[in-house]
């Protein structure tokens, strides 16, 4: 056990409560989080020192929410807006990990279910078995990408080619994004033709900062978090 | 408008104008003083008999912002715990030295402005 989680663990149940809810608006990954709440939480033991009565966090503090919103204001993500090279470097990390896994998943299918060419004769309860596992991957390889672009994104605030580059993607608030927010940035990854509003403001922009059309409609920023 | 309504209005713009004083609040608070913001909240309220407080989580964001400015620095607590202590920076008390004085001469205006509003309301009264 660490020094921060140390810190948690020895305030009172009500306390660790609070700040488990506050921690939910926080983005980013447990190690950042645990940073932004060190001064809080050493500002709580104080509140909880200087009195003998046991202290209610919503009315000391505030609504986690409010609490969260301060706590990453007072960071300077918000200020590291990430430029369009270092998110399209990313990217394409992103397309390399998922090229790889999506394209073996498929590859992999397409040598199951023609496992004639590539196995030894099989018994026929192998047969359906390989060729069940082949259409498996088939149907996988898809749920995979949305899994990958989505999920990802909603449950830990980034992709692994943004992980790679410390990037994460945050409300324009500096708050942990939405479901519906990181679903509407993403949209261009499964109706690719709709890529192009996002092409012709940039061209026209020629502007290195400029941030996504989709990143705009959703008000989401990416931001690098040291 | 009932007293209800009148009494809403008032926090309300109660809230809004303590905003503005937050940072020179803050300010002169750490200048008298290096302190962490546990420690900077508590006294806001004793120096103010407790008319004003600042949330803790409030705190924060003000802090950065004057950071950032440059009118104050963090320092590591002697005690090596990871407590952050703030002080003014030398471009913190010169905005400071300004900045009492502005505030002086607006409270100034404001308190005639107050006292012409009195008589005007005793002299309505009569």
């Amino acid at each position: 056990m660490n020094k921060d989680e140390q810190q948690s663990s020895e305030l009172p149940e009500n306390i660790q409560k609070y700040l488990s809810l506050v921690k939910k608006h926080i983005p980013g990954y447990k190690e950042i989080k645990k940073g932004v709440l060190e001064q809080f939480i050493l500002d709580i033991q104080d509140a909880i020192q200087s009195t003998d009565k046991e202290i209610n966090p919503y009315l000391e503090f505030g609504e986690p929410k409010e609490v969260a919103a301060n706590l990453y204001q007072s960071q300077n993500w918000i200020d590291n807006i990430t430029s369009l090279k270092i998110r399209s470097l990313a990217f394409i990390f992103d397309i390399i990990i998922i090229g790889v896994i999506f394209s073996s998943m498929i590859i992999l299918g397409y040598m199951l279910i023609n496992y004639e060419v590539y196995l030894d004769p099989l018994t026929e309860n192998m047969i359906v078995f390989v060729k069940v596992m082949g259409y498996l991957c088939y149907v996988l390889a898809p749920i995979f990408y949305i899994l990958y672009w989505f999920i990802l994104e909603m449950i830990s605030d980034t992709s692994p080619g943004k992980r790679i580059l410390n990037l994460y993607v945050i409300d324009v608030n500096g708050a942990k994004s939405k479901k519906k927010q990181i679903f509407i940035r993403n949209i261009t990854k499964i109706l690719f033709p709709v890529l192009i509003f996002d092409i012709i403001p940039f061209l026209l922009e020629k502007n290195p900062n400029y941030i996504r059309v989709y990143d705009q409609a959703a008000k989401t920023i990416v931001v690098k978090i040291k | 408008m009932n007293t209800l309504d009148l009494d809403e209005e008032l926090n309300r713009l109660e809230s809004e104008y303590k905003k503005g004083f937050a940072k020179p609040l803050i300010l002169l608070m750490l200048a008298e003083k290096e302190n962490y913001s546990y420690a900077l909240a508590k006294k806001i309220i004793e120096k103010t008999s407790g008319k004003i407080s600042i949330a803790i989580p409030n705190i924060y964001p003000i802090l950065k912002s004057l950071k950032k400015s440059g009118y104050i620095q963090e320092n590591k607590s002697k005690d090596h715990s990871s407590r952050v202590f703030y002080e003014v920076t030398e471009l913190g008390y010169a905005l400071l030295d300004d900045l009492t004085e502005s505030l002086q001469q607006f409270l100034m205006i404001f308190s005639d402005l107050i006292d012409d509003y009195y008589e005007k309301r005793v002299e309505n009264k009569k």
